[in-house]
């Protein structure tokens, strides 16, 4: 029992008290701004799992999102799909797309993932923008409705939220329970040392594509429940940035540490919203967020105490760089 | 046949603009294996400076504002390397938190020139406008071939400055280890900010010269070709700067004759599918060094 | 049939020969050690037979089964498993963490069942994390079960690499340079504790520098010099053997003893 007891766990629970207790004390706006740090929850997470578990950073992970969304807005759309059913799919196809991008994963080691995986994104974007027939093209699919479940349709955005909320403690336990097992276990194993791990008998390659998967499908989750939370997709909502955004959330919340990435959404969904209500900052308020990243970089402290430098040192830094020093 | 060439030429002087850019991302990336995000952004502040300062204190004069502009690129590119990557750098921390600063740094930069550039596109002056030659059947104007030219000429001088000069030699040893210079005494800081100021300038270059080109600027024109010139670079060989030079061309000239032969939705696709293609065949690029698993 | 039988193993490094008609055998119950100057292709012989290298030419035979040509993880599974020349242990994971990577391939549940709470996953970590803790014993660092891997000492270290290839339940033991860095007092424990382990395995390849430890604990010493082989035998059949001085010292090396080392 003490294992539960842990202080990331207890700062997921008291975050999740918090988040029961907000709808009652917000306004609708505000509520807005908490779904979206809900959906960056869920998504940072999925990146999580890749970034500070298996120790691969994708930059392209807006693609797993956007095709989340789009494979809901897009069988809405021409099927007239309710959620409940949709919601396979989504699994189905982000999950393949994971697995597509992982195949490449066995010929080429860190750096090259980064290039490799920015280009996906670029790519699937490229086809959203130009595969009018199904996406409607740079027009996007609008008028999507709320979430149909097995019939019973939320009708408000409190039921929206607490929905999403669901998820966000499911991929959370989720996530928990896939670290402290053989896979988790191997795929850290992978990240310390690959050639170590290869020398234990890990199978490198079948162990890269589970862990592009699983991260595929949770992202592809959160992009699904976007589309329904916006009501529309459009292409240019899925560039770079959003990766940037994502990969900024998992290393102010500390590499391989789910309720920090829980604290690092809130912390970045709200900070642009609430520079906001400045209107001489209207106009640069990306600014700040900017500065954000800059300055944790900086200081090198994710907020709730990750040894981020440890954590990705083995893997990032050049082995050479490594015995000189 | 005509149609050919003029494919050609149009693809050259693209190339040379994406080129440019490429050589930014090598240059550092050789360096200290960091891919500068903050590239793009740069291509776009420069092009943003160059507006402002044209349409105000140097009204006129493009010689002059494009050499306040170089200046100023140069300076930021200084800047840049000072504030958001030394601290990361000389506390030895990983390169992904450079990079992730350097995504910072790219988002300031973009939300300045949007904030006070506008989203609207407007006119950019250029040089010769209305010029045309005939090369062959192939209508050039005179702008391009001043951009085909302006590259030659820096590529060329690149290469006399990387082989031939204290400093290009310096910039190349810190290229193969970083450690074995600090080691040696040599001032790797002044250098390493010295590659993001030539880095910032060649930028600078292709950013002007790519609005002259369109005569127009907008602020989408530094994503847009910010991840051509990517692309490019991991094309040739990420941290190789022929590579990156060559694969400019390559993307560009491409690029061209599938718009021209085919269309244009498909000539997005090309840069893509090409770089995959290589990428599966070559995972290190055109000109990349192959990794040694060392166990 | 002997334990482990490498027979003409070749590889070639462009124009280098790496390895060059390496043979030898090693029988049941037995520590042989590969020595040789620095660079004479030790290390290229144990990645050669954990499968990280293909060798150009030759075969490497555990119990009659020819092991060239399988991946690290196959060769793993037939009972192979090494330390490193430098430690590589899993940085970021706990001492258990890294006893329990070692047993991976043994723990019979899949990526799937990883994801949620399933009997199948219950039993087969409650009874990883049982062994983990014998084999913690064996290396004497049953104290140590949840302290970070990089933060122990660097003798224990070494051991901790020890317990985790032990953990894969190898029929051979690979070890690298187990001496490497400690002083004498470790390395006299250290050759007790390795010539203790053919409890656990059914032989053990040691490469070592230290003459001392490799004299007092093999059965059988294969030299190596620019990756071939001048003589193998007993500590003292190598000792005497002048091949083997002329190697270590050079041609005008006289009578100096090997076992200096």
């Amino acid at each position: 029992m003490k294992k539960l007891l842990t202080p990331k766990n207890i700062t997921f629970a008291i975050i999740m008290v918090g988040m029961a207790i907000a709808p009652l004390l917000t306004s609708p706006y505000s509520l807005r701004i908490l779904i979206t740090a809900e959906l960056n929850m869920i998504f940072a997470m999925s990146l999580n799992l890749l970034m500070g578990i298996g120790g691969t950073v994708s930059f392209g992970h807006a693609a797993f999102y956007s095709i989340g969304a789009y494979t809901t807005a897009c069988l809405w759309y021409h099927f007239k799909w309710a959620y409940s059913t949709s919601f396979l799919l989504v699994i189905l196809i982000t999950g393949l797309a994971g697995l597509l991008l992982a195949l490449p994963m066995s010929r080429i080691t860190g750096r090259y993932v980064t290039i490799i995986t920015l280009s996906f994104a670029e790519i699937v974007n490229l086809i959203i923008k130009n595969w009018d027939k199904v996406t409607l093209g740079q027009m996007g699919i609008v008028g999507i409705p709320s979430i149909n479940l097995f019939g019973f349709k939320f009708t408000n955005k409190i039921q929206f939220f607490y929905f999403t909320l669901i998820f966000v403690i499911l991929t959370y336990i989720i996530m928990n329970w896939l670290v402290n097992s053989k896979l988790g276990r191997n795929l850290q194993a992978m990240r310390d040392d690959s050639i170590a791990a290869e020398a234990m008998g890990i199978k490198l390659f079948p162990n890269k594509v589970i862990v592009f998967t699983i991260s595929a499908i949770f992202a592809g989750i959160a992009g699904s429940l976007y589309a329904h939370l916006m009501t529309y997709v459009e292409p240019s909502t899925f560039n770079a940035n959003l990766s940037f955004n994502c990969i900024s959330i998992v290393v102010i919340g500390g590499l391989g540490n789910f309720s920090g990435t829980l604290i690092g959404s809130l912390f970045l969904s709200i900070l642009p919203e609430y520079l906001r209500r400045f209107d001489f900052l209207f106009k640069y308020r990306m600014i700040a967020y900017g500065l954000v990243l800059v300055i944790v970089m900086w200081l090198n402290h994710s907020i709730p105490g990750g040894k981020l430098k440890e954590a990705v040192k083995g893997f990032f830094v050049r082995k050479d760089k490594m015995e000189v020093a | 046949m005509s149609k050919f060439l003029q494919i050609l030429v149009n693809g050259i002087s693209l190339g040379s603009i994406y080129a440019l850019t490429a050589i930014g991302y090598s240059l550092i990336y050789s360096i200290l294996q960091l891919i500068n995000m903050s590239n793009a952004a740069v291509f776009l502040t420069s092009a943003v400076i160059f507006y402002a300062l044209y349409s105000s204190i140097t009204a006129g004069s493009v010689a002059l504002t494009f050499i306040l502009t170089l200046i100023a690129a140069g300076a930021l590119g200084y800047v840049i390397e000072f504030i958001a990557i030394r601290p990361i750098r000389e506390k030895g921390d990983s390169n992904t938190y450079a990079l992730i600063s350097s995504i910072g740094v790219k988002t300031i930069l973009e939300q300045l020139c949007q904030g006070t550039f506008g989203s609207e596109i407007k006119p950019f002056p250029t040089l010769l406008a209305g010029k045309y030659i005939n090369l062959a059947g192939a209508r050039t104007s005179a702008i391009q071939i001043i951009i085909i030219v302006v590259t030659l000429v820096i590529l060329l001088g690149m290469t006399w400055f990387t082989q031939h000069n204290r400093v290009g030699r310096g910039l190349r040893a810190l290229s193969q280890n970083l450690n074995a210079c600090h080691l040696m005494g040599m001032p790797v800081n002044t250098l390493i900010g010295l590659s993001f100021t030539v880095g910032s300038m060649l930028a600078a270059v292709s950013g002007v010269a790519y609005c002259m080109y369109l005569s127009s600027i907008s602020i989408s024109v530094g994503s847009a070709i910010g991840n051509k010139a990517f692309a490019a670079t991991v094309l040739g060989g990420i941290g190789e700067l022929k590579g990156a030079v060559i694969g400019g061309y390559i993307l560009a000239i491409a690029e061209n004759f599938v718009s021209g032969y085919w269309s244009m939705s498909a000539s997005n696709f090309i840069s893509f599918a090409i770089l995959i293609l290589v990428l599966i065949i070559k995972p290190t690029g055109i000109f990349g060094k192959k990794e040694q698993k060392k166990v | 049939m002997p334990l482990l039988e490498v027979k003409d193993l070749t590889i070639r490094f462009g124009g280098l020969v790496a390895v060059d008609n390496l043979s030898f055998t090693m029988e049941k119950g037995q520590v042989v050690a590969l020595i040789g100057p620095n660079g004479a292709g030790k290390t290229t012989v144990i990645n050669l037979l954990t499968g990280f290298y293909t060798p150009n030419e030759g075969e490497v035979r555990l119990n009659g089964e020819n092991l060239v040509g399988m991946s690290t993880d196959q060769v793993v599974e037939k009972g192979l498993s090494r330390t490193f020349q430098n430690i590589r242990l899993f940085s970021n994971m706990s001492v258990e963490d890294n006893i329990l990577i070692g047993m991976q391939h043994r723990i019979e549940y899949g990526a799937f069942l990883s994801l949620f709470p399933n009997s199948k996953k219950n039993h087969w970590e409650k009874e990883a994390k049982a062994e983990t803790l014998e084999i913690l014993k064996k290396v004497g660092l049953e104290d140590s079960l949840s302290e970070k891997s990089t933060s122990l000492p660097y003798g224990k270290q070494r051991k901790l690499e020890i317990g985790r290839a032990l953990a894969a339940h190898p029929k051979i033991l690979l070890l690298d340079e187990p001496a490497a860095g400690m002083n004498p007092a470790e390395k006299q424990e250290l050759s007790t504790f390795i010539r203790s382990l053919l409890n656990e395995v059914d032989g053990i390849l040691l490469i070592e520098h230290d003459m001392k430890v490799v004299m007092s604990i093999s059965d059988k010493i294969v030299v190596l010099n620019h990756g071939a082989k001048i003589c193998e035998g007993t500590p003292a059949e190598v000792q005497n053997n002048p091949e083997v001085i002329e190697a270590y010292l050079g041609k005008k090396g006289g009578h100096h003893d090997v076992a200096r080392g």
